[in-house]
């Protein structure tokens, strides 16, 4: 088990290197960063300025050892639009992604692997029948026309939460369920396919025949081996929600890393564009990394490294 | 047993869902009793809005009138000698503020304050509240000192002196000194702070001087050469940033500290930041000049327009930016509509203009791609009447270098199609229409690109709409000019031959923007040839006299237009929806590019 832990960690380290090494030539291939940087209305002369203070003047490869040195120091740079060092942005925003990410998943979970659970049990009954409603649903609803329409119900219509906005618990709903409402579809259609393979399964009969009862048959033998594509399916989906979550937070006014990243795209502001990639990138690595750990505790089969 | 125990489950289940149901039952019942109360307010508000409409239809039928009998009015005038009355005072009478404003608009999210060197969007937002700018603006948009009373430049032309205004405090009470503001501007064209204003500045400042210095109540400072719009740079007109922090506090706290609480002279002090969300200000009551009307005021930062009006219409906002075309929308919901007249512009560039020989080189064409084009149509029908067709790119009325005899280009498709045949192009030719997304300044370029092409197409050309990104646009009309071995690779590439569809806000003097643009030694060299403009931007660059300017630039303007070297298409309106319960004056500046002066605005009457 530590061996494997040991492995997974370090291949987790090589593709964040890899990461900021792609972003440190793809920002540079996109274009003179010191003419970016440097206002229209600029003198030419302003340009040369802005390559000697970024360092720009230097050959590429000293540029990277630079990059590189600063990034393991937790040094991002500098945002070219603001002048304000890029890990206190992103500190700044962290807590409203993460937390919208959380919850978002939360009341994707909590509705969904019931209602995946139930349409399994009664296979094309009216539980089955909402299920694939809200899978078809989910699936077909843009984020942004979904965040309107509740916006314009619940805010406008009937005015039980603010539009916009991060002002303590209640306004977490209306995006949050936004965020979660596609995920909730992925998530029932796996958990009900999921659950129909596990309750057809040898095992499940003979705990069945073994004279178990069927909340223990479900809820022990059956949900738990079901869980395990869920389980990972659900956690990719989170480092999801940090790069989709752009989108919500736009149409929500939610004040994140979603709307960063988007303004830095559209504002050529690199250095912010590189610190999002790099904590998304590292997000989803992270994540990647618990869940394959997780699966080992999770299903005792599974047995890595040393075998 | 396995069936007994499924029936159990299903019992569960039904208990469960008729708990669940009357929980959601008993708390919609707990909470429509209130409810009902505000929809029965809401209803009173919307009753009183036919009354206010009522009060503008009979002003505009009273002026109808005046018009039929226009000479007789004149006569009035001039015997009573009767000044108009001008329902705008600069500035504003002083109130006692009372009461919150909530503001919102897309500000892009209040990342940082050091306005010094700072090129942040939102900035611009709220720098007329916690700071300002040395040289201020007139509500006609003509330039009136701001903390810096006066402005010389010395006889060589190279030194100029600001003369800092002796009653100018900071939000912690201490006072504005010229050394204070030479320190300041220091800091911006410092190699180690270099952003906005410096970038600007410092590449003209004379090394050996020593940049700005504090003499009596004066900063000076001297260029390398004499630069004649360097001014400008220190103008609320300026995109630039040349605000002042008080020293003295700026060293004790650091950026970090300052960011958290930042202090400047401007007419409302800083409450909070939370960014990414909203700026929280208090009025100045010692402000110098400027007297705010609220006590409180927050700028929200809401992207999407269509929230911005729901904040609006839930009482979340007192005043939204909205778009030109939302405007039927806000009037028909029963809110006040405020519109900044010639806020933003749009034009059509040729692109290898210049060059001899080259399609576009011939007026003819350039001429005829311009007349086909129906702007007044474009402006009605796409803008919903909130654009008109414009003379000039970048200037509006009241700008510098806006030809007061500048005539939008006619819409004539028939002329246009003789004027196509007369320079052997009766067949039309293959173009290719740029634009690009996500500029804030100008509604919808696509939608309006699209327009274009379908004008183009009307008189026989094959107009392909490119959508790009911005700085792949702008890297098309200036990389493949700049560049020869980029320009023979460009015209070895037509047809198609390529237009270009763009946006901005306005330039109040638009010395700069010109010169970079089509001067043939400008920055991005669009056009290399020096017959087009060089001469009439050269007098203009010349000239000191901010007269001389105007009437050099208009020259410049007048000649683009008439030759057609470019296609000026529309100047819009930035439309404001006010709650009319909240929001009473505003003294909103005609053709600012960046219309948000808080501190004017006062509550209705």
């Amino acid at each position: 088990m530590f061996g494997y832990i040991a492995s997974r960690i370090f291949q987790a380290i090589l593709a964040l290197w890899f990461i900021a090494s792609l972003v440190f030539v793809l920002s540079r291939a996109a274009g003179d960063p010191a003419e970016l940087f440097t206002a229209n209305l600029a003198a030419p002369e302003a340009e040369q300025m802005m390559r000697e203070r970024l360092g720009l003047d230097q050959p590429l490869y000293k540029q990277y050892v630079i990059y590189m040195g600063q990034l393991i120091q937790g040094d991002l740079g500098t945002s070219a639009r603001s002048s304000v060092p890029v890990v206190q942005i992103l500190k700044e925003r962290m807590p409203a992604t993460f937390s919208l990410a959380l919850i978002s998943i939360l009341i994707a979970v909590i509705v969904s692997i019931p209602l995946g659970v139930l349409s399994a049990i009664y296979r094309d009954g009216p539980i089955d029948w909402v299920a694939k409603v809200v899978s078809f649903l989910g699936q077909s609803m843009p984020s942004f026309w979904l965040g309107l329409m509740l916006i314009l119900v619940f805010a406008v219509l009937l005015g039980w939460v603010a539009p916009a906005g991060r002002l303590g618990i209640p306004s977490y709903i209306l995006p949050g369920f936004t965020l979660g409402w596609a995920a909730m579809a992925g998530i029932v259609r796996l958990m009900r396919s999921s659950m129909l393979d596990v309750l057809d399964s040898d095992y499940v009969t003979m705990a069945r025949a073994k004279g178990l009862p069927e909340v223990i048959v479900i809820g022990k033998h059956a949900l738990r081996n079901a869980l395990i594509p869920v389980i990972t399916y659900a956690s990719l989906i989170l480092g999801a929600f940090m790069n989709g979550s752009v989108v919500v937070e736009s149409v929500f006014a939610w004040p994140g890393i979603g709307r960063v990243a988007l303004h830095s795209v559209l504002g050529r502001d690199f250095p912010v564009v590189q610190g999002v990639v790099i904590v998304f990138g590292s997000f989803f690595i992270i994540i990647n990394l618990i869940v394959d750990i997780l699966y080992a505790f999770i299903d005792p089969r599974i047995k890595y490294g040393s075998q | 047993m396995p069936h007994f125990e499924l029936v159990n489950l299903r019992r569960y289940l039904l208990i469960v869902t008729l708990t669940v149901m009357s929980l959601i039952a008993a708390c919609g019942g707990a909470s429509s009793e209130p409810l009902v109360v505000e929809k029965e307010v809401i209803k009173e508000v919307v009753k009183e809005i036919p009354v206010v409409k009522e009060v503008i239809k009979e002003v505009v039928k009273e002026i109808v009138v005046e018009k039929e009998v226009v000479k007789e009015v004149e006569k009035q005038v001039i015997v009573m000698a009767t000044p108009t009355p001008n329902p705008f005072i600069y500035p504003p009478p002083k109130v006692t503020p009372a009461g919150t404003l909530i503001s919102v608009g897309d500000y892009w999210g209040f990342m940082g304050v050091d306005t010094n060197i700072s090129e942040d969007s939102s900035t611009k937002i709220y720098i007329n509240e916690l700071f300002e700018y040395p040289i201020d603006q007139n509500l006609d948009g003509s330039l009136k000192p701001g903390f810096v009373t006066k402005w010389e430049v010395s006889p060589d032309q190279r030194t100029w002196t600001l003369t800092i205004r002796d009653d100018v405090y900071f939000h912690d009470g201490t006072k504005l000194t010229a050394e204070n503001a030479a320190w300041g501007w220091n800091r911006s064209v410092s190699p180690d702070t270099l952003g906005g204003f410096g970038l600007e500045v410092a590449p003209l400042l004379d090394p050996a001087a020593g940049g700005f210095s504090a003499v009596g109540d004066t900063v000076k400072f001297t260029t390398q050469k004499p630069s004649s719009t360097v001014i400008m740079n220190f103008t609320a007109v300026s995109p630039s940033r040349s605000t002042i922090f008080p020293q003295a506090y700026f060293e004790s706290k650091g950026v970090a500290g300052f960011t958290e609480n930042p202090i400047g002279t401007g007419p409302y002090k800083f409450v909070r930041r939370v960014p990414g969300q909203y700026m929280e200000l208090t009025a100045f009551e010692d402000h110098y000049e400027k007297f705010p009307g609220y006590k409180n005021l927050q700028i929200w930062d809401v992207a999407e327009l269509t929230t911005r009006v729901s904040m609006l219409k839930t009482g979340h906002a007192d005043l939204i930016a909205a778009s030109v075309r939302s405007v039927k929308e806000l009037e028909e919901s029963g809110f006040g509509v405020r519109q900044v007249p010639g806020a933003n512009i749009s034009w059509m560039w040729y692109n290898h203009h210049w060059k001899e020989g080259h399609l576009f080189n011939d007026k003819r064409v350039r001429e005829a791609l311009s007349i086909a084009i129906d702007r007044q149509g474009i402006g009605d029908g796409l803008y919903a009447g909130q654009a008109k067709p414009n003379c000039c790119a970048y200037a509006v009325p009241g700008n510098i270098g806006y030809p007061a005899d500048g005539i939008p280009h006619p819409y004539d498709p028939d002329r246009a199609k003789e004027l196509l045949k007369e320079a052997g192009y009766d067949k039309g030719f293959e173009v290719d229409v740029y634009t690009y997304v996500g500029d804030a300044d100008w509604a919808d370029l696509p939608g309006l690109t699209e327009a274009i092409a379908g004008y183009l197409q009307v008189i026989g050309l094959k107009a392909t709409v490119r959508v790009v990104d911005g700085q792949a646009f702008k890297a098309v009309f200036s990389g493949s000019n700049k560049d020869p071995k980029a320009l023979q690779e460009s015209l070895a590439k037509e047809p198609p031959y390529i237009l270009g569809v763009r946006g901005s806000d306005t330039r109040y003097h638009t010395f700069r923007t010109s010169y970079i643009w089509n001067h043939s030694k400008g920055k991005f060299g669009y056009n290399q040839d020096p017959n087009i403009a060089d001469a009439l931007l050269d007098k203009a660059g010349a000239a000191f006299d901010l007269d001389k300017q105007h009437e050099a630039l208009a020259a410049y303007q007048l000649h683009m237009n008439e030759e057609y070297w470019h296609a000026p298409l529309l100047a819009a309106v930035a439309v404001f929806g006010v709650d009319r319960d909240k929001v009473g004056t505003w003294h909103t500046v005609n053709g600012r590019p960046f219309p948000h002066n808080h501190w004017s605005i006062r509550p209705p009457r």
